[in-house]
């Protein structure tokens, strides 16, 4: 099964994939294998959602822990915040006592954006991989990574800051953020050394048995690879395999996943392939983790059957309450993987289909939105938020309004700035603020990035929002407004998307946290994908549907103004 | 002997504050002035988020920031001492500060400068006033 990759496993393990597809299960699992095997391993999660500690049963830390049920195992998170708030002190810290506080809370204020929590973590990271004494204990280091985008990010913001440092003409440069970093320049040439060393790094990218799951797994291989990671590898996680072909849930199932398999996407298909099964289980806890690698283990349907199985509205109820007003903003929020973006191309096809003007828009670094709407009404316009494209926009908006009055000399200082590395986040985060302000007069369906990527946008809005405060004056009134619409529950209705399975509820409940405590009270549950409701008699199936039940009822407690469930679609059920 | 300009800034993430939330048009502008002058003025810049260590080696730095803390700044300073605080100076100014008329202030000796002086607007405080550059 994976044992290829086992038995000829480099030091460094890699593994990538978009959000859902079971990452952090198969990195877990992996970690646990190796350590069964006698060799001393280092597990490490550099999601800003990590759920390391749910999958293995237990509480890390920013530093590496051992797991109590698994011997020669340690683990940790890179909690952004924290590496975040670690890296603030090490710059603040000489000067505590020094410099009146006033000033010390300026500076900590201006390094709480959200470059800095990035840059800092990313910091966390390559100190593990080009440290050599830091991880010296270790046979293996297993590395969890967030999504695609984020380990793209990873792998070429030093040559990008080397670039940017090296082409700086005048010193004045535009690090901001970055400039308690100049120091560390060694330690991120060795990290993408030892990355980009197929000797010494294997890829493992992440997939599901499916179409939009493999191309994406296919279009990150190829990234990775142009940016020097050659070795690679892929696993299929969650194969499902119909045990009875007659049953047509099961049935359709099953030859969606094959037929998925047959049309894998070169060069994806030329890899050396894994496969897991699908279990309705999951993988959360050592043992599950266990028996998900093993292939002679028995797949053990629950036997007794739930009494309470919690009853949700469908969407169509939901949309019947925001098909009473005429605008606002609707945002989509959860887990890499649960379904935002087809909740949110869902919802804006039905407002429209109700005579709305409406713009769906997708804020998610892989976004997907444009295509999967083939047969557009005029009055659904659909935008996508690429940070690459609206960086172009912001600097040529930036040149030509503050830089309009330049001579040559001034303006080629501002370009260079412009190349400033967190000048996306603040592209990114204008263009956001405008989708927000255009919900003033239409319905506007925003599909969020990721948990750990929306919390970074949020905390970024709260950052800025003293900044702005500061600055109102000269402030684009979509900026200065963008807190206060995203807290008005009549204006912006947020919506948490879940599948009814343990970390992606878990998560949403700790997403709704967040938003709570940043001031905005989401509206409502979506749970995506669920199999009740859906007739079966596939063992596997019926497992999972009785799976499911915990995770519903848990959502049910935790009532918000509405919920709805969306059940599992596949193309004949 | 050049004029010694330090400039310390509020924090901030860059000198033209192009990181920000909205460019500052002044602060660009500042920026592109400062390059310009760079030849005939020793000057530095100091961004208190950055270069915390500046501001706490210097005294007359330290005591404004004690005395009225962060929102003093931007302070700038010529040869030492304090020369303005709280705004930015604009490209006239600045060129008063560093006493860098283009021609009259230039090192070497000249009919232009006189002929600047002659042709220029003595109403003006332009470039001779305060600074005994000419």
């Amino acid at each position: 099964m994976i044992d290829g990759l086992l038995h000829q496993a480099t030091r460094f393990l890699f593994f990538t994939g978009k959000g859902g597809v079971g990452k952090t299960t198969l990195a877990s699992a992996v970690s646990v294998a190796l350590a069964d095997a006698g060799l001393r391993t280092l597990l490490i999660s550099t999601d800003p959602a990590s759920n390391l500690d749910e999958v293995l049963e237990t509480v890390l830390g920013n530093e590496p822990r051992p797991v109590p049920q698994v011997p020669n195992l340690s683990a940790m998170n890179i909690d952004p915040d924290a590496a975040a708030a670690a890296y603030r002190e090490r710059i603040v810290a000489p000067y505590r006592g020094v410099l009146p506080s006033t000033a010390i809370s300026r500076i900590e204020e201006q390094l709480s954006g959200a470059c800095t929590t990035e840059i800092a973590s990313f910091n966390e990271f390559t100190r593990l991989v080009g440290d050599a004494e830091a991880i010296e204990e270790y046979d293996h280091v297993v590395l969890d990574t967030a999504p695609t985008g984020h380990t793209l990010r990873l792998l070429d913001l030093p040559a990008a800051w080397n670039d940017f440092i090296a082409e700086n003409r005048s010193g004045s440069s535009c690090l901001g953020p970055l400039s308690g970093l100049a120091d560390q320049k060694a330690v991120y040439e060795r990290a993408v050394a030892t990355l980009t060393n197929s000797g010494q790094t294997t890829l493992v990218l992440v997939a599901r048995a499916d179409r939009n799951s493999l191309a994406e797994a296919d279009r990150a291989g190829q990234e990775l690879r142009a940016s020097g990671m050659t070795h690679q590898q892929v696993v299929i996680n969650a194969v499902f395999c119909a045990a009875n072909p007659n049953d047509p849930a099961a049935a359709a199932l099953h030859s969606e996943a094959e037929e998925a398999l047959t049309r894998m996407p070169e060069p994806l298909a030329s890899l050396p392939r894994h496969q897991i099964s699908f279990r309705p289980a999951g993988g959360v806890g050592v043992q599950r983790l266990r028996a998900l690698l093993n292939p002679n283990d028995p797949i053990k349907a629950p036997s007794r059957n739930p009494t309470d199985i919690p009853k949700f509205p469908a969407l169509e109820e939901l949309i019947e309450k925001l098909d009473q007003r005429r605008s606002g903003v609707i945002m989509t929020m959860g887990k890499g993987g649960v379904g935002k973006t087809t909740v949110a191309i869902d919802i804006a096809r039905q407002l429209a289909g109700r005579g709305h003007q409406v713009l769906l828009a997708t804020t998610d670094p892989a976004d997907h939105v444009t295509g999967q709407v083939p047969d557009r009404p005029p009055n659904l316009e659909i935008r996508a938020i690429r940070p690459k494209e609206e960086t172009q926009r912001h600097v040529q908006h930036v040149l030509e309004t503050a830089g309009k009055n330049l001579d040559a000399e001034a303006r080629a200082l501002l370009e260079e700035e412009l190349r400033s590395p967190c000048i996306e986040e603040i592209a990114v985060f204008a263009a956001f603020a405008r989708l927000v302000a255009a919900g003033g007069s239409k319905h506007v369906v925003l599909d969020t990035a990721p948990t750990g990527h929306t919390v970074l946008l949020l905390d970024t809005t709260e950052a800025y929002h003293r900044e702005v405060e500061r600055n109102a004056d000269h402030l684009a009134p979509e900026v200065l407004n963008l807190l206060p619409r995203l807290r008005d529950p009549e204006y912006t209705k947020v919506l948490l998307v879940t599948l009814p399975e343990a970390t992606p509820v878990h998560e949403a409940f700790a997403l709704r946290d967040d938003l709570q405590r940043a001031g905005i009270q989401p509206y409502g549950w979506i749970i995506n994908r669920s199999l009740n409701g859906i007739p079966t008699q596939d063992p596997l199936l019926q497992a999972k549907q009785i799976m499911e039940v915990p995770y519903l009822q848990e959502v049910a407690n935790q009532a918000l103004a509405h919920t709805a469930l969306i059940p599992l679609r596949t193309k004949s059920v | 002997m050049k004029k010694r300009l330090e400039i310390y800034d509020p924090a901030m993430c860059c000198s033209t504050g192009v990181c920000g939330p909205s460019p500052d048009e002044e602060l660009v502008a500042l920026a592109g002035e400062l390059q310009k002058l760079n030849q005939q003025a020793e000057i530095q810049r100091f961004n208190l988020a950055q270069q915390p260590a500046a501001f706490a080696a210097n005294p007359v730095i330290q005591q404004i920031l004690e005395e009225e803390g962060p929102d003093a700044l931007p302070v700038i300073l010529v040869d030492g001492r304090l020369a303005m605080k709280g705004v930015y100076p604009t490209e006239q100014q600045l060129r008063q500060l560093i006493g860098a008329e283009e021609s009259c202030c230039s090192d070497d000796s000249s009919d232009d400068c006189t002929a600047e002086e002659t042709t220029g607007n003595n109403d003006d405080d332009s470039c001779c006033e305060g600074n005994a550059c000419c």
